[in-house]
């Protein structure tokens, strides 16, 4: 064969697996679409989604920062939230915060830091795991031996402990998270990579002459990414809810106006117990808004397993 | 397991060290001469080569010489680490148990159901409720306990305190007068001698004592953090217990089962129950530590004086030691868990066993 | 090849009559019409084949009768199925209503029936009509042992007959004892009567009565040596001893046994509503006793309780007539622990463990190796020619059809296209796709070198072909085809093909 028509012969095959790949994504779609909960999760994800990312340019003040409003209506709100009204949707809470103009921003801070957190881990977990199940042997028992030492220690546990020694910072957090969830994506792939180099067109592949690289790049990895998406969708609100608590307990980067649902809810128990009582929608609200996104998160993640897993069980 | 032991070690050892001010200035405590600090950078090998000190902690470590709380302590600085880790492990080791207690006696029958009964409304409305408490945030789901229960009920978890005929007596500092010879009442610390407290579990205790009303009120205070935990994991678990079951369900012995013409609700009980654990005990091991993270944060809000309150403070007062222990105890006990679970698997899976 | 007579069953007993049996799978594309008014008939002794591509039914069939089809999903929508006399598959079509509206169908279940035949057929299952599968590997559950499995079925439906054996040794526990030491004095000084050990039967007959004796004739029967014949005396011996300890309990236990189960052979008979309501109750309250949990536990530890000793003598004795070696030390073993072969003899023993009328094998031997397949067909035979029972044998492997087979019938798409004895279907085909799949077998002698196949694929059942639902892919269709369902005419004695090259009436008997 000729380099031109092994080019052709390539170019055209590509060509073939993307359109096998549209296929198999529009039938995705499909089923997906006939199951309600899974619709309605997708629906809410994508409308908190296009939140995240525009929403802070319609809302006035530092896209990071809350808005705080001392005075209103010539009284000082500091210490006394205000219910939600018209000028207020979500209402205000201590310390004279807009709570919709907090939320919104949030969503964007959340979000963002979510989706870091989950693709950074998914990469390490796909590299490092398509190399344990591929080379297997001693780098597998390693690499496997590694996840379950970090998965022997609770998230929580030890994202604090790291704040508290390595610094409250960003990237601290982001470190501490990661450190915590590549195990979870390296040994859903590892698994898929296991039953997927046992399947006959991997063989036949490393008999016509492939390399390794180019088997996994190809083979592996395309096919073994169907539970990586169930599980990032997943994890996804997971990330959102560790990163919340984090907030809330006081060990994030966040400083009292940072805006971030987590420190939103923390700014509502400022005040003891019984002025929450009284006040109430400063907890609820916020904690009603993660509520639903991470429900429609696991509702799409859920939908999304039900859909791949038979087809992969063929 | 060896390894995954020396990992967590090697965890917390890093832990420990990276922070090298923070923890010379710990173990300075209000004294920072140089002469100090020459001291505490010999006690702890600080200028030899990473692997004298990576031995001297593994010493220090499995030996009980955890050092001495931060000077910012709150209860007093200096006080020995491993007698607070005395004080504050069975509260922590008490939430724990109850609530994977109560993971499991939910999870299994409502699993089993859910999965029997698939696509009926009892399954629908089980797996909507398990995502329900996947989704909601800890300690939102804690703090409204709190708040939906304080004005109406008794059952407060408030602070962990007993309830004692002569007042509120502060949990965290019970013991039992032991010299006197006889049953004697719950006291505070500080005042009698001889104070003796054989498990430090409270439940325990008050049963060994006979102490039933104490007993009682233990149970009361513990109710809801335990529940507010167990359900969360529930969430998690029921799932579990559901495609685990319905897997079972699916699988050619089962039919056989049928064929023979026993009834149902046996193959069920008898064929497929048993089959069903064997994967979810895999699955108990990571998912204690997520009930251990959620025992955290309930342990905070709720006032609960065990290890997470522990952690929480010591991190406000960057007490680097107590930081480093509660890590590593914490990684112990889920360590310990996963040998459990793997030896129960074996137990219950003969295919496991080793011939 | 075995020598086949084609008559032979024309005058004898019918034990299983399928009528017009349907049943339908509802699923979110539709309904999908899996079998179609499919009728047979067993006769007492012998051995029925089904053969037909993946997909024909022939499975769906077999699980029909033992009303084993999963319920979502489907559903055996009518027929009759008679067992002897009895239809057991009473009321079928008032256990669910199915409402077709445009596009979704709704099923409404009438729960209650539902549990009540269930109630019923569990009396069947195991007892009168027995099952094997495909895959032996998976077929026994990997977390009890063996003999867990095997005394499972023989509790349940056999209870009485065991503690009547134990009854029966307690009572003539010496002149047990005396028989062993006899035999085992035989083996000495009179090698030639130990050799064939049917020469102690009228021994047998002069000392014992009843269901003990009738164990000790199958044991002479079986002939599997005098070691095995002296271990089965001592476990009866104990038993006996067990049994003596506590007469008085065991007794009763048996009394109450005996009881349901004459209730439960006339529960199968009775029509009459309230009485058979009264009677399920009894046998509710009863069967409660019977704890096949706590049945694992006793097993486990061992427990001396003469049912579980006779039970476990008496599965002994089954692995023993499937020529499983050691059976007495197989029994503690795990399945994981036995070969494929080991386990497909296995499972034939639970099968045949009640001695049960029928016994229907789906596709028993597909996934075991040559060798082993022949063994196990082997020992197929020797039951079947032993105890008479009737056999219905599915697969798709023309071969094991020649080999075993009386009859055959072939299936497609859900219907009987022709059924007859395998003489006359193997050398006289009539039906176009009969005629397709023997000239499909591949052959040596054949000078023909090119692999002849069917052209086209299975159709889809949900959207069936109209008329004969072969005739998209037959080679002879004609417009009737497309129109009408063929009939099932008997073109000649006891061979009736369903097509309509042929011209007759509609047969029912077949």
């Amino acid at each position: 064969m000729t380099s031109e028509t092994k080019n052709i012969k390539s170019g055209a095959a590509l060509s073939r697996s993307l359109r096998s790949r549209l296929e198999s994504f529009k039938r995705t779609l499909y089923f997906l679409t006939r199951n309600p909960l899974a619709v309605f999760g997708l629906s809410v994800t994508i409308f908190y989604v296009l939140v995240a990312i525009f929403g802070p340019f319609f809302v006035p003040g530092n896209p990071n920062y809350m808005i705080q409003i001392l005075q209103y209506k010539g009284k000082y709100i500091y210490n006394t939230p205000l219910p939600p009204s018209a000028r207020f949707p979500f209402g205000t809470t201590f310390g004279g915060y807009d709570l919709f103009n907090g939320i919104v921003k949030g969503a964007r801070t959340d979000v963002f830091m979510a989706a870091i957190i989950v693709f950074i881990g998914a990469i390490i977990g796909i590299i490092l795991g398509s190399i344990a199940g591929y080379k297997g042997g001693v780098t597998d028992d390693v690499i496997m031996r590694t996840t379950d030492i970090f998965l022997s220690i609770p998230f929580l546990v030890l994202a604090i402990a790291m704040l508290a020694i390595l610094g409250r910072t960003l990237e601290i957090m982001i470190f501490a998270f990661i450190i915590v969830w590549w195990p979870t994506y390296t040994r859903i792939i590892r698994g898929q990579v296991l039953t997927i180099r046992e399947l006959k067109y991997v063989e036949a592949s490393k008999a016509a002459g492939a390399s390794s690289l180019r088997i996994i790049l190809r083979h592996v990895i395309p096919n073994s990414v169907y539970p990586l998406f169930v599980q990032a969708s997943l994890d996804f609100g997971n990330v959102i809810l560790g990163f919340a608590t984090l907030n809330w307990l006081g060990f994030g980067y966040s400083t009292q106006n940072l805006a971030e649902w987590g420190s939103i809810m923390s700014l509502a128990t400022i005040q003891g117990t019984s002025a929450v009582f009284k006040y109430s929608w400063t907890l609820l609200v916020p904690g009603i808004v993660i509520l639903i996104f991470v429900l429609s998160l696991n509702f799409l993640g859920d939908g999304l397993r039900d859909v791949l897993d038979p087809r992969l069980r063929r | 397991m060896i390894p995954v032991l020396l990992g967590v070690v090697a965890i917390t050892f890093a832990l420990a060290h990276a922070n090298i001010n923070l923890l010379i200035s710990e173990y300075e405590g209000r004294i920072h001469t140089p002469q100090a600090r020459a001291a505490v950078l010999a006690t702890l090998h600080l200028n030899g080569p990473f692997i004298v000190q990576y031995l001297y902690y593994i010493g220090a470590l499995f030996t009980g010489q955890w050092g001495f709380t931060a000077p910012l302590d709150p209860y007093g600085g200096g006080r020995s680490v491993l007698s607070v880790f005395e004080m504050r492990f069975p509260p922590t080791a008490e939430l724990a148990l109850v609530a994977t207690f109560i993971t499991i006696a939910l999870s299994i029958p409502i699993g089993v159901l859910s999965a029997v009964k698939k696509d009926r409304p009892v399954d629908h409305a089980t797996r909507l409720l398990a995502l329900f408490f996947v989704s909601i945030p800890t300690f939102w789901f804690a703090y409204l306990v709190l708040l939906a229960v304080s004005p109406v009920s008794s059952l407060v978890p408030h602070f962990l305190r007993l309830n004692y005929p002569t007042g509120q007596i502060n949990y965290a500092q019970y013991a039992f007068v032991g010299n006197t010879g006889q049953l004697q009442p719950w006291v505070l610390t500080g005042q009698y001698s001889g104070l003796t407290r054989p498990t430090g579990f409270l439940l325990v205790d008050t049963l060994l004592y006979g102490d039933i009303p104490a007993f009682l009120d233990g149970l009361k205070h513990l109710f809801y953090p335990a529940v507010v935990v167990g359900l969360t994991s529930f969430g998690y678990f029921v799932r579990f217990m559901r495609s685990s079951m319905l897997e079972t369900l699916g699988q050619d012995y089962i039919r056989t089962a049928k064929s023979k013409g026993i009834p149902t609700n046996y193959v069920i009980k008898k064929h497929a129950r048993r089959n069903s654990f064997g994967p979810t005990t895999t699955i108990m091991g990571l998912f204690f530590a997520g009930l251990l993270g959620g025992v955290v944060v309930v342990e905070v809000i709720y006032g609960w004086p065990g290890m997470g309150t522990w952690l929480y403070e010591a991190a406000i007062y960057d007490d680097l030691t107590s930081i480093v222990v509660t890590t590593f105890i914490f990684a112990i006990v889920i360590v310990v868990a996963n040998l459990i679970v793997d030896v129960l698997y074996a137990y219950l899976d003969p295919r496991v066993r080793l011939e | 090849m075995q020598e086949i007579s084609t008559d032979k069953f024309n005058k004898e007993e019918i034990v299983l009559k399928v009528n017009k049996l349907k049943t339908q799978f509802f699923v979110y594309d539709g309904i999908v019409k899996a079998i179609e008014d499919v009728s047979l008939t067993l006769h007492k002794g012998e051995v029925l084949g089904i053969v037909g591509e993946t997909g024909c039914g022939k499975s769906v069939t077999a699980y029909s009768i033992t009303k084993l089809i999963p319920d979502p999903p489907g559903r055996i929508v009518s027929g009759q199925i008679f067992l002897g006399n009895l239809n057991i598959l009473r009321n079928i079509d008032k256990e669910a209503k199915i409402f077709t509206n445009r596009k979704r169908v709704k099923i409404k279940r009438n729960t209650r029936l539902i549990k009540r035949n269930e109630l019923f057929f569990n009396q069947i299952r195991g007892k009168y009509i027995s099952m094997i599968f495909q895959e032996p590997m998976a077929a026994l559950n990997p977390v009890y042992t063996i003999e867990d499995q095997i005394i499972e079925t023989l509790v349940l439906h056999k209870r009485s007959y065991i503690l009547e054996v134990a009854q029966g040794a307690a009572k003539n526990i010496n002149k047990l004892i005396k028989f062993r030491q006899t035999m085992e004095e035989d083996q000495d000084i009179n090698p030639e009567k130990v050799a064939d050990l049917r020469e102690y039967k009228p021994d047998i007959e002069k000392d014992f009565e009843g269901p003990l004796k009738e164990e000790l004739f199958k044991l002479a029967d079986s002939n599997k040596g005098t070691a095995s014949f002296l271990k089965h005396l001592d476990l009866l011996i104990e038993e006996g001893n067990i049994y003596n300890k506590k007469p008085q309990k065991y007794d009763r236990i048996l009394n109450l046994d005996k009881q349901m189960d004459n209730l439960r052979v006339e529960l199968l008979k009775e029509t009459d509503e309230i009485k058979v309501n009264s009677m399920e109750k009894k046998l509710a309250n009863y069967s409660k006793k019977i704890n096949l949990i706590k049945l694992s536990k006793q097993l486990k530890r061992n427990k001396k309780d003469p049912i579980i000793l006779e039970a476990r003598r008496e599965s002994f004795g089954l692995l023993e007539t499937v020529n499983i070696a050691d059976a007495y030390g197989i029994l503690k073993r795990y399945p994981h622990e036995l070969s494929g072969g080991m386990l497909q003899r296995v499972v034939i023993s639970i099968a045949l463990a009640n001695e049960p009328e029928i016994l229907i094998a789906d596709e028993p031997t597909t996934a075991l190796d040559v060798t082993v397949q022949a063994q196990i067909l082997e020992i197929m035979r020797q039951l079947q020619k032993n105890r008479g029972t009737s056999i219905i044998l599915i697969t798709h492997d023309l071969g094991v059809i020649a080999e075993m087979c009386d009859r055959v019938a072939v299936m497609y798409a859900g219907n009987i296209v022709e059924v007859g004895s395998v003489n006359e279907v193997f050398h006289n085909p009539k039906h176009p796709y009969t005629i397709g799949l023997l000239s499909s077998i591949p052959r040596i002698d054949n000078p023909d070198k090119k692999l002849r196949s069917i052209p086209g694929t299975v159709p889809n059942l949900i959207n069936p072909p109209t008329g004969c639902r072969f005739n998209p892919r037959c080679p002879m269709a004609f417009e009737k085809c497309k129109i009408d369902v063929p009939l099932h005419i008997e073109v000649s004695p006891n061979h009736i093909v369903a097509c309509h090259l042929f011209n007759g009436t509609e047969v029912s008997d077949y």
